[in-house]
């Protein structure tokens, strides 16, 4: 257990207990992170059906609320429960497009391609004119790498609908990825004669011509991105390559640190613009710049793999979890508390992972789920001590404070020792009245931990109400001198 | 008038703009067959060998062919098991399988091969990477080698790769690096189904975790020792294909490039007394020009521009560009490989075994590059294929190639093709092409086409190694200034020879070779003839 930060007097901020990350199985690379961000683009290019306003009888009606229901679960990132919806909507209308849709979209994002293959066949079965689900068929192929089967479905939904605008830029991006650059370039014009406005047309075409070495056809194409839409981050680092490759070595620096402040996790960005700094020179700023970058790469790199590997074994619940962790260190934690909530249901029995959820709704602020999480591991495992000091904390975010004590105190008596538990026992019998107990409680977290300043304060304030003045005289003394010891150092 | 513009024209063409490879493997009495055990269970050692070699392992001044074979995995039997093997050089055209003889049939699942002389006595002695124990054959001198892998302490039974010999501390005696790429085995084998394909796919590396290296200082006395992690290359991070030594930074000890497959690239600059540190992040040269790890298989070091420095290349994954960079001067490289033509074409192969050569002798280096997808059932999901043609990219000048194809003759062939090892085997002035396949024969491509003269350097040390592994040479001819090193090991799981050839174009005099030996003594001799082989040893210019 661990306090990342308790400030003085104030019920303390709790993070998430960390769990050591295990060598994870992972699978094969080949695919850049491009193929990554194609696949998401295509599903929320195309979105959700939404659930109609009228509601039939019977049924249906029912049908329809479990697809509302599934619908509001996935806007929120909670795409295990709305597949459960969405299944059950599925089996009382098995003939509503809309929902096997919806339920291969929610696959999709929870990277089950088959599942969401099938699903998307199904809707094409029933309605061979579905171009949303025949373009995320296509998106499930470029998954596989079955580039060839991707372009079939993607030519037909052009043939379909010609001004399926997503469809212009992801067929595109195929053909990008092919080094077929006359493809692209033809595709996407005819996009633009669609819609001239398309500031991600005039990204992947810049990104063509600076492949194509048309360097300054490049750069005001790019420009042009950038114009209509100012926060594509990757339309500046594109600008920015271009610029280095023009040699206009500012404007290279001036593009990357644009791209970083609009997206901070663009490691494109990072190295675009160590490499502006190193030619303008500056090598001390673009190691320091290199040195992010890298650290970046080796986070995203991390969590690019478990992609892939779960793209590969959906069902592989320690890579799930593991997916979870590397999202829990980037502060990703509607992703994460996503794959714990995964990994929980292919692994139910699993402590940790309830534990982990746990903490991520504590950290998203839902601590009504944080509570069940905790609960569900103790009635696996009465005796784990983890859960019942979390538990304590969910509680006291809910101020339930009577439970929060009861949680605690059941993890002191499993752990005697631990100064942390002592520590916000005190907090609970100080906020209570009973500041004797609280001192008596947080003497045992300062003989844990000596240096703890803010118990130490909080025990000096305990004594005091408690009518122990010499004891906190003595207390606060130790304080002064820790300060002055400090500011020495 | 207008014979003046055709005159123009023709000027401005690249010469000799037709080399010709002829697929000699079959006239040339080559009868091996690589076996890699394959029966659909995937295991990954599958698909990474084999390589093979050129050297002139009995001294008589005709480049010998080695050949490494796989072998049996589990579920799978050979009766009599797969060895490697040896072809001795008629000198007419011809080879004669040696290899009983000779005593280098090692039946290990064979990767690649690494040669150099480790006790200088003149000849060259053969390392054999595999997954499994490595085997060092001590050349006897005599047509045979002994296996000294025990005595000598080599016999790392990681996964090995490629390998080297370079002189990293410059005592005289060649030092080995070998490169290992994973942490495969049996027991810790899958198999992958790309995005829920259902196919049953070999995995890619980010299945395994890496493993480290292994560099053995040699002793001087038969002996070689451990010495990787004191040498500061105790890294696991990287999975190890390609490996490469070379001065990139002109100071005058060898420095070390790793392609890594899936991770980044490594830089190892050696700080003279064989202490290497990894500059490749601030080099530019770990990336590719986006800032993404690429499937570094084999690689290069060669002065394609010749501005003077070392350059390199590494071949890559299909659907990723092989990556050029050029070296600056300055400690910096940059990523050259589109604006060097090297981009597009490249996409769309899966590409191992390469390296610079001039191969028309027109005083300038060619790319060489070997392709061969590793899925065999890659046509059941890709409009690609198993088996690809080989590529030959022409330095057509500025710092840019272009791909010579041509229907007929070896290069349109299509082979799974891996090493690629490059010799003037039937000593005609032009260099040809061995290049180890998949399950299948080698291709033994003879270059008929190169027209332009020439001059081959055969290095000898005596301060210095004895093969001269290490020594830079400048050749000064035209007008034109060329650079090259003598190496061991570089492309992918392959030897080629160790002699230096240069094409000199229209000139038919070379003004000066400098010759810069790895013990730091700097030689220059004038006037040496072209259109034929010089033995320079060391200590005796005039």
């Amino acid at each position: 257990m661990r306090i990342l930060s308790v400030a003085s007097g104030q019920w303390p901020v709790v993070s998430p207990p960390t769990v050591p990350p295990r060598s994870g199985r992972m699978d094969r690379p080949r695919v850049t992170s491009h193929l990554l961000l194609l696949i998401c683009l295509a599903l929320y290019a195309c979105g959700e059906e939404s659930p109609q306003k009228k509601v039939r009888p019977g049924a249906a009606m029912d049908a329809e609320v479990l697809f509302t229901r599934g619908t509001a679960l996935a806007s929120e990132g909670r795409h295990t429960e709305a597949i459960d919806a969405y299944r059950q909507a599925a089996a009382l209308a098995p003939k509503s497009a809309k929902i096997h849709y919806n339920l291969g979209n929610a696959y999709a994002r929870q990277l089950d391609y088959p599942s969401a293959m099938t699903a998307y066949q199904r809707v094409l079965a029933l309605d061979s004119t579905h171009v949303s689900a025949r373009h995320n068929l296509a998106a499930m192929y470029v998954k596989q790498l079955n580039y060839a089967q991707a372009i079939d479905e993607h030519r037909r939904v052009l043939a379909l609908d010609p001004g399926h605008l997503t469809t212009y830029y992801d067929l595109g991006y195929i053909y990008f990825l092919r080094g077929e650059y006359g493809e692209v370039e033809t595709l996407l014009q005819a996009g633009l004669d669609r819609d001239s406005t398309n500031a991600s047309f005039y990204r992947l075409l810049g990104r063509t011509r600076l492949k194509e070495l048309d360097f300054e056809r490049a750069a005001a194409t790019l420009k042009r991105a950038v114009e209509l839409d100012s926060t594509d981050a990757a339309a500046y680092v594109d600008l920015a390559q271009v610029e280095l490759k023009r040699r206009e070595y500012a404007a290279a620096e001036r593009a990357a640190r644009r791209a970083i402040a609009l997206d901070s996790l663009s490691k494109e960005a990072y190295f675009a613009l160590a490499n502006a700094l190193k030619r303008l020179g500056r090598r001390e700023e673009s190691t320091e710049v290199l040195e992010q970058f890298r650290a970046l790469d080796q986070q995203l790199d991390k969590i690019d793999d478990q992609l892939r590997m779960l793209g590969n074994a959906p069902d592989d619940h320690e890579a799930r979890a593991q997916l979870g962790l590397l999202y829990t260190e980037q502060s990703r934690l509607t992703e994460a508390a996503e794959a714990y909530r995964l990994a929980v249901r292919l692994a139910p029995d699993s402590l940790r992972y309830r534990n982990n959820l746990g903490n991520l709704y504590l950290r998203l602020g839902q601590f009504a789920e944080a509570v069940a999480e905790y609960q569900a591991a103790l009635a696996l495992d009465p005796g784990y001590v983890k859960a019942h000091y979390n538990l304590g904390q969910a509680y006291m975010r809910l101020q339930r404070f009577d439970e929060a004590l009861t949680s605690l105190a059941e993890a002191r008596r499993l752990e005697p020792e631990d100064a942390e538990t002592h520590y916000f026992l005190g907090l609970l019998h100080a906020r209570a009245g009973d500041y004797a107990k609280a001192a008596e409680v947080l003497a045992v977290a300062v003989a844990a931990r000596p240096d703890w300043l803010d118990a130490r304060q909080k025990l000096a304030v305990a004594y005091l109400k408690s009518g122990k003045v010499e004891e906190s005289k003595r207390e606060l003394a130790a304080i002064q001198q820790m300060k002055e010891s400090k500011q020495h150092e | 008038m207008l014979n003046f513009f055709l005159l123009l024209l023709l000027l401005s063409l690249p010469l000799y703009v037709n080399p010709r490879f002829h697929d000699a493997t079959q006239e040339a009495g080559i009868d091996f067959v690589h076996v890699n055990g394959a029966n659909g269970q995937k295991f990954v050692i599958e698909t990474v060998g084999p390589g093979g070699g050129f050297f002139d392992y009995d001294g008589d001044g005709r480049l010998d062919i080695y050949l490494i074979n796989g072998a049996a995995v589990p579920g799978t039997e050979y009766d009599p098991a797969p060895q490697n093997a040896l072809y001795h050089n008629r000198g007419d055209g011809t080879f004669a399988d040696v290899t009983e003889y000779a005593g280098v049939g090692d039946t290990g699942y064979g990767m690649g091969c690494a040669v150099g002389d480790t006790d200088n006595d003149g000849d060259l002695d053969l390392y054999v990477t595999n997954f499994g124990a490595n085997v060092l054959y001590r050349n006897e001198g005599d047509g045979t080698f002994a296996d000294v892998t025990v005595a000598a302490q080599v016999g790392d039974e990681g996964w090995g790769a490629s390998a080297a010999f370079a002189d990293i501390d410059r005592d005289g005696f060649v030092d080995l690096y070998v490169g290992n790429y994973h942490n495969f085995s049996y027991t810790n084998h899958r198999v992958c189904a790309e995005g829920g394909s259902g196919l049953q796919l070999y995995c890619g590396p980010e299945a395994f975790d890496g493993v480290t290296d292994v560099l053995y200082r040699n002793e001087g006395d038969g002996t070689f020792a451990d010495i990787t992690t004191v040498a500061g290359l105790g890294s696991a991070e990287g999975k190890e294909l390609g490996v490469v030594f070379g001065d990139v930074d002109l100071d005058g000890d060898p420095d070390l490039y790793l392609a890594n497959d899936k991770t980044l690239n490594f830089l190892y600059l050696n700080d003279g007394t064989g202490h290497f540190a990894d500059e490749a992040l601030l080099a530019g040269v770990a990336y590719n020009e986006d800032g993404d790890v690429e499937a570094g298989m084999g690689v290069d070091m060669g002065d394609y521009d010749n501005d003077g420095d070392p350059d390199l290349f590494v071949t890559n994954f299909q659907w990723e560009t092989n990556t050029l960079y050029k070296n600056l001067g300055d400690g910096s490289f940059v990523d050259e490989t589109f604006l060097a033509g090297l981009g597009k074409g490249s996409i769309a192969y899966l590409s191992w075994g390469t390296r610079f050569f001039d191969v028309d002798n027109d005083g300038d280096r060619d790319l060489f590059i070997a392709n061969g997808h590793l899925e065999s059932d890659v046509e059941q999901y890709e409009n690609a294929t198993f088996p690809q043609r080989n590529q030959l990219f022409l330095n057509v000048g500025d710092g840019r190639f272009e791909e010579y194809a041509e229907d007929g003759g070896a290069l349109s062939l299509k082979r799974v093709s891996r090493g690629a090892a490059f010799g003037d085997y039937d000593d005609d002035g032009d260099i040809d092409v061995l290049v180890a396949n998949v399950a299948a024969e080698p291709t033994l491509m003879r270059n008929d086409g190169a027209s332009g003269h020439w001059v081959r350097l055969r290095l000898e040390g005596r301060d210095s190694n004895r093969a001269g592994i290490g020594t830079r040479v400048e050749v000064t001819s035209g007008g034109q200034v060329q650079t090259d090193e003598v190496r061991s090991g570089a492309s992918y799981l392959s030897q080629s020879d160790m002699q230096l050839h240069f094409g000199l174009g229209t000139a038919t005099s070379i003004e000066r070779v400098v010759v810069y030996w790895p013990s730091g003594r700097v030689e220059e001799y004038e006037d040496l003839g072209v259109n034929q082989e010089h033995l320079l040893v060391e200590g005796a210019a005039r």
